[in-house]
C-alpha cells in the first residue's frame, strides 16, 4: 500500500545548492524562457535581516550527504534556537521533502519565503516548493514556484524540468516539450547531467504518446534508457511502448530491466 | 475555473487535502440523507484504532431487491474482531421503504450471518427468481440464497462453496464461459491467521500495522456455475498462471473487444491483472500487455477502488482506480486498437488524489449533462496518518470531480457539508435508490456510521434509466455483461452492466444516463441498443424522464 510515482530530486540542484556554497544564484547565460515566469512576489530591498547559525553548516553537510533525518535534528535544534532562522526553516523543509512528508515540507519552505530574509541559497526555495506542491497534487503552486525559480535562476534546469511535468499534468502538451527541451539546453555536455537528460527524454516520449506519435515516443525512451540506463520508470515506459509496438520480447526485457531496478519487492517489511 | 491557495488547506484539523483546481458553480449536489434514511448503523472491522491489516479494510455493502418489489434494499455484511472473527455483530438489511427511508429487516429475513466480511456479490445463482448473496470472508466464504417472503438461507455447502480458508475481499459474478448462468470469481488478499497476528512495521519513521509486504498473497479463485452448483476451475482456467498477488476488487465486462467478460483485477501494491476470457472458460492474463497493469512509469500502484465509464467517448471502457496517499488515482483509457493508456494525467484525475487515500469510486454522471463524473470516498489505513508525517489525515474528505470539457475539476463547495466531513470511508454502492432519476450512494466507514447521501438533481426531464430483463437467460436475467448504447441526435453513450463493484461492493445493474435538459420544441428520440451477453442484441425507443425496462 505504500507504492509511489517515483521521482529523486535531481543531483544538479543539489551540487548548485549544496556544494556550491550554497550560493548557486545566477551562475550561467540567461535565456529567453519557454514560459513566462512571475515576477518574483518578494521586494528585494528593505529585507529583514539575515538570520545565521552557526550549525547551519553541518545541517548543509548532513543534507549534502543523504542524512535528512538527522539533518532535521540538527535544523529542529537549530529554529529552537533561533525560530526566526529563514535558512534553517529552508534547509529543514529540504529535509522532510527528502523523506516524502511535503505538506510540512510546504510549510517551511513558504514560511522561509515569507521571512523575506535574504541567505544564500535563498533563491532556490522556490525549487523546492515546486516540487513539494506538485507532491501535493497542488500543480498551480507548483507552476507558481517552478516560475519564480526560473525567473531568478534562468539556468535553472531542473524547475524547467517541473514545468514540463506540471504542463504534462495539466494537459498542455506544447508547453510542457518546450520547457524540457529548455530544461536538456541547461544541462551540461554529455555525459554530465546525462541523469537528468534521461529523465526529461522520457517526458518528451510521454509527451509523444499524448499527440498518439507512439513511435516517436518508443524512441525517446530508448534513447532515455541508453543515456542513462539505470532510471526504473524509463524501463517501465519503455516496456509499455514496447508492448504496444508488438515487440513482446523487448517488452519482456525491458521489464525484467526495470523489475531489477525497482525498489522494493514484495516479500520485504514495509520501511520508509 | 478558480482555485485555492494555502487557503484551502482545511486548517484546524490539522489536515492539508492541497490545492485544487475547482468547478464553479458546482452543479453537483448531495445532501447527507441519513439521519432520516432509518439507517442507523455502524459497521465494525476489528478495534479501533486498527493494530492490523485485516482491520483496515472495512466492510462493504450490496445492492439487492431481495423483496422483489422492484427498488433497491442495502445489505452490509459486516465485519468482526480479531478476538472473535467468526462472531462478529452479524450483517445488517435494510429494506426500501421508498423516498430514501429503510427500515432493519435483518431479522425476519433470517440472514443469521457474523463471519467477519469484506466484499458481496449479488445474482440468482441458481435462476428461481430470488437474487442470491455472495460474501467474500476472513476464513470460509458464504453463499445466502434468496428465498421466498424475502428470507435467507445458507447455501454455502450445497453449492459446494466456502471450502476454503482465504481472505477474500471481492467477489464478481458473470457469464465467463455464456452458458446463462452466473460464475464467480473471489479475489482474495493474503493469508492471514488471527491467532498469529501480523508484527508491525514502520512508515514514515512511525511504527504502523505491517503489511501487506512481507505477507504471503493469496491466490484468487473461480468457480463454474453449473446448474447452481460452484466447481473451482482455478487451476484449470488459466487464471492461476497470474502470479499470486494482493487482490482486493474486481470487475467484470468485455474489456477485449470480443464479446466475452474478461475480467480486471485491482491488486494492492502489485501490478493489476487484465484476465482476457479466452472461451471454454479459460483465461489469460494480458494485464502489462494491455497497459492497465501499472502506470505509464510501469509502477504498480495498491489498487484499490474500481469504476468503469467512456471517458474518451470510443464506446469502449475505460477504468477508472483508486489508490493509496502519495500517489495518484489513474485512468487507464481505452486505446483505439485494444489496450489501454494510463491517461490520468490528460483528463485531469490524478493530482488532486495525491494527498488522499481513495476506496470505491463512481464514474457516472451525476448532474445529467451527459458525461461522467468521478466521485472516490477516501480514508487513510494508519491511524497514525497526520498531515506532518503522511501528508494527509486519517480522516479524509470525499473526492468530487465534474466533468468540464475534455478533463475532471475536483468540486469544491462548502456549501455541501457531506463533501468536506472528514472519515475513514471504504466501501459504497452508487444507484437511484429513491427512484427520483439521479445517482444516490450509501457509504460504509472503518468502524464509521454509515452515510446516505441524497442526490439533489431531481430533475424530472433529463434522464434515463434502462433495466435489463432477460427472461430467455433465468439464470442471468438482469443481463450481467450486457452492454446498452443510447444514442440521441448524433450523440452516442453507452453503459455496461457488469460484475464487480466499486470497492468490496455491487455495481448498480440499471443503466444510467444523463441527457441533458431537452431543446424548447424540439424532442429527438431516444434510441437504445442492448447488447446481450450472448451477442444478440435488442433496440428501443425510450422516453426521458422514465426507467425503461428493455426485455427479450
Amino acid at each position: 500500500m505504500t507504492w509511489m510515482r517515483p521521482y529523486r530530486p535531481l543531483p544538479l540542484i543539489w551540487v548548485a545548492v549544496l556544494f556550491t556554497g550554497l550560493v548557486p544564484g545566477c551562475s550561467g547565460p540567461a535565456a529567453p524562457a519557454p514560459e513566462q515566469p512571475a515576477a518574483p512576489s518578494a521586494v528585494v530591498d528593505s529585507r529583514p535581516p539575515t538570520i545565521d547559525h552557526p550549525n547551519l553548516p553541518i545541517a548543509a553537510r548532513l543534507l549534502r550527504s543523504g542524512q535528512f533525518l538527522d539533518a532535521e535534528i540538527v535544523l529542529r535544534t537549530v529554529l529552537r534556537e533561533s525560530p526566526d532562522c529563514a535558512r534553517a526553516k529552508f534547509l529543514l523543509g529540504v529535509a522532510v521533502m527528502k523523506q516524502k512528508r511535503y505538506a510540512q515540507a510546504r510549510d517551511l519552505l513558504e514560511g522561509s519565503l515569507a521571512s523575506r530574509q535574504d541567505f544564500p541559497d535563498a533563491v532556490q526555495v522556490d525549487h523546492f516548493l515546486g516540487w513539494t506542491c506538485y507532491y501535493l497534487g497542488d500543480l498551480d503552486a507548483a507552476k507558481r514556484a517552478f516560475q519564480a525559480h526560473v525567473h531568478a535562476v534562468p539556468t535553472a534546469a531542473d524547475s524547467y524540468f517541473g514545468l514540463g511535468v506540471v504542463a504534462i499534468d495539466e494537459d498542455r502538451i506544447s508547453d510542457a516539450e518546450q520547457a524540457l527541451r529548455r530544461s536538456m539546453e541547461l544541462l551540461p555536455p554529455p555525459p554530465h547531467g546525462n541523469r537528468d537528460r534521461a529523465k526529461a527524454l522520457a517526458r518528451l516520449g510521454d509527451c509523444a504518446l499524448r499527440r498518439d506519435h507512439a513511435d516517436e515516443a518508443l524512441a525517446l525512451y530508448e534513447e532515455s534508457s541508453q543515456v542513462f540506463a539505470d532510471h526504473a520508470e524509463v524501463w517501465g515506459k519503455l516496456a509499455h511502448a514496447y508492448e504496444q509496438a508488438g515487440r513482446v520480447d523487448d517488452a519482456k526485457a525491458a521489464r525484467v530491466r526495470q523489475d531489477s531496478l525497482a525498489s522494493p519487492p514484495v516479500g520485504q517489511q514495509v520501511s520508509p | 475555473m478558480r482555485h485555492f491557495g494555502n487557503a484551502c488547506l482545511v486548517v484546524g484539523v490539522g489536515v492539508v487535502f492541497s490545492a485544487i483546481a475547482v468547478a464553479d458553480p458546482p452543479a453537483i449536489r448531495f445532501e447527507d440523507a441519513t439521519p432520516a434514511s432509518g439507517i442507523d448503523f455502524t459497521t465494525t472491522s476489528g478495534v479501533d484504532p486498527s493494530t492490523q491489516i485485516v482491520e483496515v479494510k472495512g466492510g462493504g455493502v450490496a445492492l439487492i431487491d431481495y423483496d422483489r418489489d422492484g427498488d433497491l434494499d442495502v445489505l452490509f455484511p459486516n465485519g468482526a474482531t480479531v478476538a472473535a472473527p467468526s462472531r462478529g455483530p452479524g450483517a445488517r438489511l435494510y429494506q426500501n421503504l421508498g423516498g430514501l427511508k429503510f427500515r432493519d429487516a435483518t431479522a425476519e429475513s433470517g440472514l443469521d450471518h457474523h463471519a467477519w466480511s469484506f466484499g458481496c456479490a449479488v445474482g440468482d445463482v441458481d435462476a428461481d427468481g430470488y437474487d442470491d448473496v455472495y460474501v467474500a470472508c476472513l476464513g470460509g466464504d458464504r453463499l445466502w440464497r434468496g428465498a421466498p417472503g424475502g428470507r435467507f438461507v445458507d447455501g454455502t455447502s450445497a453449492a459446494g462453496l466456502g471450502l476454503d480458508d482465504d481472505w477474500s475481499t471481492s467477489a464478481t459474478f458473470a457469464d465467463f464461459d455464456r452458458d446463462g448462468d452466473l460464475d464467480l470469481y473471489v479475489t482474495n488478499y493474503l493469508r492471514y491467521d488471527p491467532e498469529h497476528p501480523v508484527a508491525n512495521a514502520h512508515f514514515r519513521g512511525l511504527e504502523v500495522l505491517g503489511g501487506p509486504k512481507g505477507l504471503v498473497p493469496s491466490p484468487d479463485r473461480l468457480h463454474r456455475n453449473d446448474g447452481g452448483r460452484f466447481v473451482d476451475v482455478s487451476d484449470t482456467s488459466g487464471i492461476r498462471t497470474a502470479k499470486p498477488s494482493f487482490g482486493l476488487n474486481a470487475v467484470a465486462t468485455d474489456f477485449t473487444h470480443d464479446g466475452r467478460a474478461d475480467l480486471f483485477v485491482g491488486n494492492d501494491s502489485m501490478p493489476n491483472f487484465l484476465l482476457e476470457n479466452l472461451g471454454g472458460m479459460t483465461f489469460r492474463e494480458v494485464g502489462q500487455q494491455a497497459g492497465c497493469a501499472t502506470t505509464i512509469d510501469g509502477a504498480a500502484q495498491a489498487t484499490m477502488g474500481l469504476a468503469l465509464g467512456d471517458i474518451n467517448g470510443d464506446l469502449h471502457p475505460d477504468i477508472l482506480t483508486t489508490v493509496f496517499s502519495d500517489d495518484t488515482n489513474t485512468l487507464f483509457a481505452s486505446r483505439p486498437r485494444g489496450g489501454f493508456d494510463d491517461a490520468s494525467a490528460r483528463y485531469g484525475v490524478g493530482a488532486p488524489s495525491r494527498t488522499l487515500c481513495g476506496w470505491a469510486a463512481a464514474l457516472a454522471d451525476l448532474d445529467h449533462d451527459a458525461d461522467e463524473d468521478i466521485l472516490v470516498v477516501n480514508g487513510h489505513v494508519y491511524p497514525q496518518a497526520t498531515r506532518e508525517i503522511m501528508n494527509s489525515s486519517y480522516r479524509q474528505p470525499k473526492l468530487l470531480m465534474a466533468r468540464e470539457g475534455a478533463r475532471f475539476v475536483a468540486v469544491s463547495d462548502p456549501s455541501q457539508r457531506w463533501l468536506s466531513e472528514l472519515r475513514r470511508d471504504r466501501s459504497a454502492v452508487f444507484a437511484d435508490l429513491d427512484a427520483d432519476g439521479d445517482i444516490d450512494a450509501v457509504v460504509t466507514g472503518l468502524n464509521e456510521p454509515v452515510q446516505v447521501l441524497r442526490n439533489l438533481h431531481d430533475s424530472p426531464v433529463d434522464w434515463v434509466e434502462i433495466e435489463l430483463d432477460d427472461a430467455a437467460t433465468p439464470g442471468n436475467r438482469r443481463g450481467v455483461g450486457a452492454r446498452v448504447e443510447l444514442t440521441q441526435s448524433a450523440t452516442t453513450q453507452v453503459r455496461w452492466i457488469v460484475g464487480g463493484g466499486p470497492f468490496q461492493s455491487t455495481a448498480w445493474n440499471i443503466a444510467h444516463f444523463g441527457i441533458g435538459a431537452p431543446r424548447a420544441g424540439e424532442e429527438l428520440p431516444i434510441n437504445v441498443r442492448v447488447t446481450w451477453p450472448d451477442g444478440e442484441c435488442t433496440t428501443q425507443t425510450v422516453t426521458r424522464g422514465t426507467r425503461a425496462k428493455v426485455s427479450r
